[in-house]
């Protein structure tokens, strides 16, 4: 008999923080599997040097503080960041890159906040967004995919070894007064559809985040809001302005959107946690994409977007406590 | 130049209305000194050096003393008022007593009383009832713990037990690995069946 | 069919573990060698240690208290009072009486009523005197449930046959083998309680139950009894359906207002079980005596459920189905969602023991690390009270307890769900508890600080009052210079002393009461010399008391 008292309930479920890691692992696969098909087997060399800086990076930390190693680092919870922030990067940016991202995204985003469960910032958005503005030019060169499954809709850059991502495309179009049906391929759906690459990247994020939302894993609203979010504000502004703005079907299927949408919004420790808060949450994101997509300064909004949010969190939390039974 | 204007403007209009709203939506709120009085245990035990918990309220209202020396109220009213002045915490002061571990209440040994009345007339709260040469006994339920009875009692009969079960009832302890770091360090021992 | 409206939260595909205990018919009762029953504070013996006593005499009264009153489960001797392990989480031991069965079958006499002519204030009254409160698990009076009634208020009779809690199944057996019974007494009190319908709701994970129930409607339709007005209801399995808040929301589709009861919406809720002691004491006259207990867990040789008297000791029980295979690390009075550890097997089964578990798995706390709460919101998706349970789990861990309450902390009806599907495996029903129980003592503690100041400003005035009386009559005095006596009040009111020069006789009690101490300091010093062989130095008389009786 215990000695020490101890409350109900004397019966647990199977849910674990180390199986929602590995379920989120589980559902990158389809995207390094596309990766992989677009530009060789070199990804997987990023994705080691993100890992294993990650490991050590947290292991010395928790060392740092004091912390048990075995229980934190068995969780998952750093290759997570790791391996999303590398995914975030075209496959040939140099290992250097990636580990700083790492480094910054587990010490600082991570652990100098508080440590698993207490980041008030999505850890990997802020990782890659260091990396974003303190290396902008290894961030855009995208390699051209080998083999070309949409040769025809590429346009090549000067170096014809990578290319823009059809946001830059957008963006270049935009600063230069020209309009956006040169940056796409056009298509008999509304709106407008990006290229192959982008689209089939997209839709191997759109798989995994399907695993994650079967598995119960994450849940339906905040991806459904962040999707809602940016197809409304961009279908609208496509409707009122089709030569300045792409439709909703090209900003959902390109850049982030489905990464953010299913992976990096629903990081449940910096995301809003009621559930009208995480509606407003997602709807907030999507929107910020959009607004930094159509009138910032950078090509993809996302990681901006969701740290923007991340600050929210709280505010969006408090004011959207749940009525509660008899109230 | 018409920068300085307009903002000069704006400062005299904001200022306006924040002065406005700072006469018309003033709160009367309880001076310092009930504030303080609201915080303290009410023990009136005269450990902080004054005759009971308001004088020691007014007085550190008035800056003439400090917020540590109230043994009753212990470390975590010494950190309300803290809270409550705005000023930095700092332990008990040692010259005031002690905080003790369990609230006490005193109890008069019938057999040895002799009905001298003198621990009555201590009792700030008037927790004992008896009367000259009848047995004395003391209300447990309003007896605040403060000793003063036990001095007067010419034969020693007042004993301060420690209270069986404090105010509202038996407390459900913390669970036990948050009390050591908010991140669970516990988990060390915890995770051994592992 | 019954339009069912559900409820917020809650967990479907719970591990039920019923087969073991629902395999085989309620087993008979078992008179263990002695019975302990508790004495609730404030309640009054009315039988003296030592005396004989028949099954069904009534041993307390509640005296005006809200507590039940307690019958002697068998004929039997009324040995003595002890300090007994109470059914309470704490663990304490508390007075209880002690019973020793003789075997013989005596018995007050029992005094019928019957249902017809029978008016809600009898029925109250017994009630009331049968000392039957809810078996369901919370315990609260019944005869104050029934009370509603007598405003006229009352719409709907819900009688509650759903035990989602698992490893449970008394309640379950109990309609199988008693589902005649249970119709016909639903139907006798909706017609005395006029309400407008009556439901009888149990989970669909027991057909057998439902069975029995509509074999039983059928059966006495056909006989000519009423029962027509009684609706069978079965409700989805999903934790915690049974729980009486969502159950109404479940079947009405309304909510008990906060901080309101059920007779608020008309609603009357009752166990099965507390139905059918009802009928017993209203039939046969028969006080509440007997409840049927699930025996379950890992560590128990053959599941089951099994009739027992209050007061027998939990250990005695489980020998009764073969004991324990294993050492048990964890033995549970309730069931393993919301029941309490025992800190001893000799705690007694009480009115509201349910299920006795015995679990060979050590206990939640160091079965599986304790991580961090990385807020997942999935407690949020389980909470049958709509809360957020993670950000009470922040405020109760960092003591922010006005945020907490803000958060309606007081509305958790401490049903584990949230605890059950954490994947940091956080005891958050624990902080919960600790968070609550640390505010009512500080609401408790304000209450009688409060009180304290009153008294002291009280008494600062009587004091003072006494002075200005003092000084009126110096003054009096002193202007009028009639009498010539010395007034010995007026002198008292001057120098503070309310007695005169010592007496004689205070002066011998002080010596008499001096001798004493010494006497006492002696003998100590006397012991300690004996036990250490080194000399003691003589104490003070008043802290020498002091450890012999304080602490």
């Amino acid at each position: 008999m215990s000695a020490t008292l101890q409350s109900s309930p004397h019966l647990h479920g199977n849910a674990s923080v180390t199986r929602v890691m590995y379920t989120v692992l589980l559902a990158l696969v389809p995207v390094v599997a596309a990766y992989i098909w677009l530009w060789g087997s070199q990804v997987l060399w990023l994705l080691l040097w993100a890992g294993g800086t990650a490991l050590v990076a947290e292991a010395a930390v928790l060392v740092l503080r004091k912390l048990p190693l075995k229980v934190f680092l068995r969780d998952g919870s750093a290759l997570v960041t790791a391996l999303l922030l590398a995914l975030c990067l075209p496959p040939t940016a140099p290992p250097w890159v990636v580990v700083v991202g790492v480094l910054f995204a587990i010490v600082v985003a991570k652990h100098l906040y508080g440590g698993l469960g207490y980041n008030l910032f999505n850890p990997a958005m802020a990782g890659y967004l260091v990396v974003l503005v303190a290396f902008p030019a290894q961030l855009s060169l995208w390699p051209v995919p080998d083999p070309q499954p949409y040769s025809a809709e590429i346009s090549l850059t000067s170096d014809s070894t990578t290319m823009a991502t059809p946001l830059d495309k957008l963006r270049t179009n935009r600063l230069q007064g020209k309009s956006t049906a040169e940056a796409m391929t056009a298509s008999p759906l509304f709106g407008v559809f990006p290229n192959g690459v982008t689209a089939m990247l997209a839709l191997a994020w759109a798989a995994g985040g399907l695993l994650l939302l079967v598995t119960g894993t994450i849940h339906w609203r905040i991806p459904l809001a962040v999707l809602l979010g940016l197809g409304l504000f961009s279908g609208l502004a496509g409707w009122l302005n089709p030569v300045g703005h792409a439709g909703a079907l090209f900003h959902l299927f390109s850049g982030g959107t489905m990464a953010a949408a299913f992976f990096i919004a629903t990081d449940p420790v910096s995301a809003a946690t009621t559930p009208r808060g995480q509606i407003i949450y997602g709807l907030g994101i999507g929107l910020l994409i959009y607004l930094i997509r159509a009138w910032g300064g950078y090509p993809d909004g996302v990681a901006f977007a969701v740290l923007l949010m991340n600050i929210c969190a709280p505010l969006i939390d408090y004011f959207t406590v749940p009525r509660a039974y008899g109230e | 130049m018409v920068a300085v204007v307009i903002l000069v403007a704006l400062a005299m209009v904001i200022g306006g209305v924040l002065g406005l709203a700072a006469v018309r939506f003033r709160v009367e709120s309880d001076p310092l000194a009930d504030k303080i009085d609201k915080v303290l245990p009410q023990t009136q035990c005269g450990q902080c050096g004054f005759p009971g918990c308001r004088p020691y309220a007014t007085a550190i209202s008035a800056g003439e003393a400090d917020i540590n020396q109230c043994p009753p109220g212990g470390q975590a009213t010494i950190d309300e008022l803290a809270e409550l002045l705005g000023v930095e915490s700092k332990p008990l002061n040692p010259e005031n007593g002690a905080e003790s571990e369990r609230p006490t209440v005193a109890w008069i040994d019938e057999a040895i009383c002799i009905g001298c009345t003198k621990c009555i007339q201590a009792c700030p709260v008037d927790a004992i009832v008896g009367a000259n040469k009848l047995m004395h006994t003391v209300i447990a339920d309003e007896c605040t713990g403060c000793d003063l009875c036990v001095e007067p009692c010419p034969v020693d009969c007042i004993y301060m037990l420690p209270v069986d079960e404090l105010a509202g009832g038996w407390q459900w302890p913390q669970p036990q690995a948050d009390t050591r770091s908010t991140n669970n360090a516990a988990v060390e021992t915890a995770g051994n069946g592992q | 069919m019954t339009a069912l409206y559900g409820f917020r939260g809650g967990i479907a595909g719970l591990p039920s573990n019923k087969e073991g205990s629902t395999s085989q018919p309620i087993q008979p009762l078992v008179i263990p060698q002695r019975l302990y029953l508790p004495i609730d504070p404030g309640v009054e013996l009315l039988i003296k240690p030592g005396k004989r006593v028949l099954a069904g005499e009534v041993l307390t009264d509640s005296n005006a208290t809200k507590a039940a009153v307690w019958h002697a489960p068998v004929a039997g001797r009324f040995v003595e009072i002890v300090d007994h392990p109470a059914a309470h989480p704490s663990g304490r031991s508390d007075p209880a009486m002690v019973l020793e069965p003789d075997g013989s079958a005596d018995q007050v006499e029992f005094s019928e009523t019957g249902w017809t002519d029978l008016s809600v204030e009898r029925l109250i009254a017994i009630v009331e005197s049968a000392g039957i409160t809810g078996m369901g698990g919370a315990g609260f009076p019944t005869w104050l449930k029934l009370g509603v009634a007598e405003s006229g208020r009352l719409s709907t009779l819900i009688i509650n046959g759903v035990e989602c809690e698992p490893e449970i199944s008394c309640d379950d057996m109990l309609i199988r083998e008693q589902a005649d019974r249970v119709v016909v007494a639903t139907a006798k009190l909706a017609a005395l309680l006029q309400v407008e319908t009556a439901y009888i709701a149990v989970e669909d994970d027991s057909p057998q139950a439902m069975a029995a129930l509509r074999a039983a409607k059928a059966g006495h339709y056909t006989e000519g009894v009423p029962v027509g007005g009684v609706e069978l209801v079965e409700l989805p399995t999903r934790y915690p359906s049974g729980s009486e808040k969502q159950l109404i929301e479940n079947l009405l589709g309304k909510q008990v207002p906060k901080n309101g009861l059920p007779a608020d919406l008309g609603v009357l809720c009752l166990n099965v079980a507390t139905l059918c002691a009802i009928e017993d004491a209203v039939m046969k006259g028969q006080p509440l005596t007997t409840r049927v207990v699930t025996v379950s867990g890992e560590a128990v040789a053959r599941p089951q459920n099994r009739w027992a008297l209050f007061g027998t000791p939990v250990a005695d029980l489980i020998e009764s189905c073969g004991g324990l295979t294993a050492k048990a690390e964890n033995l549970v009075m309730g069931g393993p969602m919301m029941g309490f550890a025992l800190a001893s097997p000799q705690t007694p089964v009480i009115k509201t023991t349910n299920c006795i578990l015995a679990q060979n798995r050590p206990p939640l706390d160091k079965r599986q690390p304790l991580m961090p709460c990385i807020r997942c919101g999935d407690c949020v998706d389980v909470c049958p009270a709509g809360l957020l349970p993670q950000q009470l789990y922040w405020f109760a861990k960092s003591g922010e307890h006005d945020k907490a309450q803000r958060h309606n902390l007081f509305d958790c009806i401490e049903c584990g769900a949230c605890a059950y599907v954490c994947p940091s495996q956080l005891p958050l029903v624990h902080h919960y508890r600790a968070a609550k129980s640390e505010i009512r003592g500080q609401q408790a503690q304000r209450i009688k600080a409060d009180i304290a100041r009153e008294r002291m400003l009280a008494r600062d005035e009587r004091l003072a009052r006494r002075e200005q009386e003092a000084a009126e009559r110096r003054l009096l005095k002193r202007g009028g210079r009639k009498a010539g006596t010395a007034d010995p009040e007026a002198k008292k009111a001057v120098t503070g002393e309310t007695r005169p020069a010592m007496s004689d006789e205070v002066a011998t009690a002080m010596d008499r009461a001096k001798q004493l101490q010494q006497q006492a300091d002696a003998d100590e010093t006397r012991a300690s010399i004996e036990s250490t062989g080194e000399s003691v130095d003589s104490t003070e008389p008043g802290q020498g008391a002091n450890r012999e009786n304080g602490e």
